[in-house]
């Protein structure tokens, strides 16, 4: 038979069936197919972005368009720059994976270290009655931010007041529960349009934030517009074109994003859905993330990159989970590090943590079990992308590391 | 498009054709930026779309206030407070002569406007004289957002192609990708020394190089010593070794000695060293600040 063009819609809809009636015996042949196609469309995804380099450079970021030949080589020096801390750097897998891409697009650099720098003078002209207090911590309680103190790119004078500031402002974005009010939808097409999106985020190496911040930006627009199955895709692949406008150096372009739905849409399509979703959303898209949670918690408990890793793979697997959206991003984090923590026996929840995430240990109970219920239950799923993106080398294949049968607390 | 008469052109943001308009309602005099929306192109511009989404989050005193969105299929139209004239203008209509209290209230409110968006984990990246709006309160209010993003922390490599020239700190110009506030601190640095000098440019540079050599000519040519990891930078190069200027007596004639102290506290090539916006605030050069500025 000649392979014809699969059509991604098609293909959504027929994922999304098998999703929604699971006992349906899957073709294990046509399962192959399915995978080689999958294959298949990264692999032309990539072309497009490798061989488009004109149309990308000219979105480019905001300023001065610049050969992406130029980028492309400041991009590899900077990539050597930190090459020395590529073994604990998580957020980096393109660089460890083979790939034909340039590394231009998503350079992570997390665990650069500045070199000690000697303390500036600048406490020498200060007027005590102008400065700011400073914050008073509890005893048992490390002071994470001073002890980063010379390393600027942690932004320890203000990253307190930056958490502070995400912890009140995650409130406003919770979306409401809607699937009572879709006539179309179901958790299950959610769950495989979220598996899709996890799928698009690493083809086109976008960041975790951009994915997280997509994902939220359709829960909002849902709980607003009612969607007829056709437009899911739609609306998702929109949302993920928005995130990557505000988090990206380099997004896709519009075309890229119309590829990857096999031409479903056209692009009038694609960019009236993005006029409805920042209506929706009132153009509020400065979303604060459970990602960013997660990243600060580990980090001001030290825990291992393993440990952050795994706690990210509940925290990714979480996103498929209808029943979570309107738990608040911060307790999502926290209970996602928890859990990490048991499962892997290293660490607990100290004063520490209970400062800078302001939850007690006992008040992570609830979501983190309900977490350990999520992931029994999806084991049984054909939703497989973030399990096998977790099951890789660079992210230390925690996605393998058995789940205890409960979680003690 | 109604509700605003259009009375005249002010000028050309990052993105769009910026207008003075009134309100046909209330009679307030606002600011209409244009965004052309065409079928074919890529949607909303992210400088459009990051302007938008960063200014509904920063509503303070000393940042410009976006008051509506106002989007039909062709065009976006954003809706800003309007002020009389932007600190370039100012500068235009000194004559070379500026009072030293109104050097120390423009930058205090400079530095508090930046205070918040870096605690709002914002940064502007395009510090310049024309993106300083004064209204007739003598109030200072920070706009253009266009180049402006959130960052996360640690923060990660964002674009090199960032602040207008004469306003770009050493670290960027040598193509670093991964900086933080203290990006714009050093911007807040030059136009600290422009407003003492009545609007006469820092580093006025003709191309990177010159900008560079301008810099370290008054600094001194920074080295791993001075800089650790200087040489490491994407773009760098060896540039010849200046010593540094021993005084800024000469840069800045008009300056207290205090104010020559925070003017080199933020002018420091390392951006590692370079004062924050909040320790700026604190400077002694800020004591005799008068209150009703202080709390305006």
């Amino acid at each position: 038979m000649a392979p014809t063009k699969p059509s991604g819609i098609t293909q959504m809809v027929t994922r999304m069936r098998a999703a929604a009636n699971p006992k349906a015996t899957v073709n294990p042949s046509k399962a192959v197919v399915e995978n080689n196609s999958l294959l298949n469309k990264k692999r032309k995804a990539e072309t497009v972005l490798t061989s488009e380099n004109k149309k990308r450079s000219a979105l480019g970021d905001l300023t001065n368009a610049n050969s992406k030949l130029q980028d492309a080589k400041k991009a590899a020096k900077a990539a050597k720059l930190t090459s020395t801390s590529s073994s604990t750097n998580l957020a980096r897998p393109q660089l460890a994976r083979p790939s034909t891409k340039a590394l231009t697009l998503n350079l992570v650099k997390e665990d650069v270290k500045v070199p000690d720098q000697i303390d500036s003078e600048a406490t020498i002209y200060f007027s005590p009655e102008n400065a700011k207090p400073k914050r008073k911590l509890p005893p048992n309680v490390e002071d994470f931010d001073s002890e980063c103190g010379t390393d600027p790119f942690q932004t320890p004078q203000y990253a307190q007041d930056i958490f502070l500031y995400f912890k009140q402002r995650e409130l406003k974005f919770i979306p409401r529960r809607y699937m009572d009010q879709q006539t179309e939808l179901t958790c299950d097409m959610r769950a495989v349009l979220v598996d899709w999106l996890v799928e698009v985020q690493e083809s086109f190496e976008l960041n975790h934030e951009t994915l997280y911040s997509a994902v939220r930006l359709v829960d909002l627009y849902l709980s607003h517009t009612t969607v007829i199955k056709e437009n899911l895709q739609l609306v998702g692949t929109t949302a993920m074109l928005i995130s990557s406008k505000f988090e990206e150096r380099c997004p896709p372009c519009v075309d890229d994003f119309l590829y990857i739905c096999d031409d479903a849409y056209t692009r009038r399509d694609l960019i009236k859905m993005e006029m409805s979703i920042l209506k929706a959303v009132d153009f509020d898209i400065g979303l604060p993330l459970s990602y960013s949670f997660l990243r600060r918690y580990a980090r001001v408990s030290k825990a291992s990159m393993e440990t952050l890793t795994l706690a990210r793979f509940i925290l990714e697997t979480s996103l498929m989970e209808y029943d979570l959206i309107n738990v608040k991003d911060s307790l999502m984090a926290a209970s996602a590090l928890m859990m990490a923590f048991q499962m892997q026996n290293s660490g607990d929840w100290t004063p520490t943590l209970e400062y800078y995430s302001s939850f007690t240990k006992a008040e992570l109970r609830e979501t983190t079990q309900r977490l350990h219920a999520m992931l029994i239950k999806l084991q049984s799923k054909n939703l497989k992308t973030i399990r096998n993106k977790y099951s890789h080398k660079v992210f230390y294949e925690v996605a393998k590391i058995a789940l205890p049968a409960e979680m003690e607390f | 498009m109604q509700k605003y008469e259009k009375l005249e052109k002010i000028g050309e943001g990052t993105y769009g054709t910026v207008f003075k308009a009134k309100n046909r309602e209330n009679q307030e005099i606002v600011a209409l930026k244009r965004v052309r929306l065409d079928d074919d192109d890529e949607g909303v511009p992210s400088s459009a779309l990051r302007e938008i989404c960063l200014l509904k989050e920063l509503k303070h005193r000393n940042i410009v206030r976006l008051h509506d969105v106002l989007h039909s299929d062709t065009k976006l139209t954003l809706v800003f407070e309007h002020c009389d004239q932007d600190l370039k203008k100012y500068f235009d209509s000194l004559n070379g002569e500026i009072d030293s209290d109104q050097v120390q209230s423009l930058m205090y409110q400079l530095l508090r406007g930046l205070a918040f968006c870096h605690s709002k984990n914002v940064l502007h990246r395009d510090l310049k004289p024309q993106n300083l709006l004064i209204n007739k309160n003598g109030e200072l209010k920070l706009a253009d957002f266009g180049l402006a993003r959130a960052f996360g922390i640690p923060v990660r490599c964002y674009s090199a192609e960032v602040v207008t020239l004469w306003y770009r700190p050493p670290d960027v110009l040598f193509g670093a990708k991964l900086y933080t506030t203290s990006i714009d601190m050093w911007s807040a640095g030059c136009i600290f020394a422009e407003l003492a000098n009545a609007g006469r440019p820092l580093f006025p540079g003709s191309d990177i190089d010159d900008q560079l050599k301008r810099i370290f000519k008054l600094l001194g040519t920074p080295n791993e010593d001075t800089w650790p990891g200087i040489s490491q930078l994407p773009d760098y190069k060896p540039l010849p070794m200046y010593q540094p200027t021993s005084s800024f007596v000469q840069v800045v004639p008009k300056m207290s000695p205090k104010g020559r102290d925070l003017l080199q506290k933020l002018l420091l090539c390392n951006p590692a060293l370079r004062i924050s916006a909040d320790d700026a605030m604190a400077h002694y050069y800020f004591t005799d600040l008068p209150s009703s500025i202080k709390n305006l």
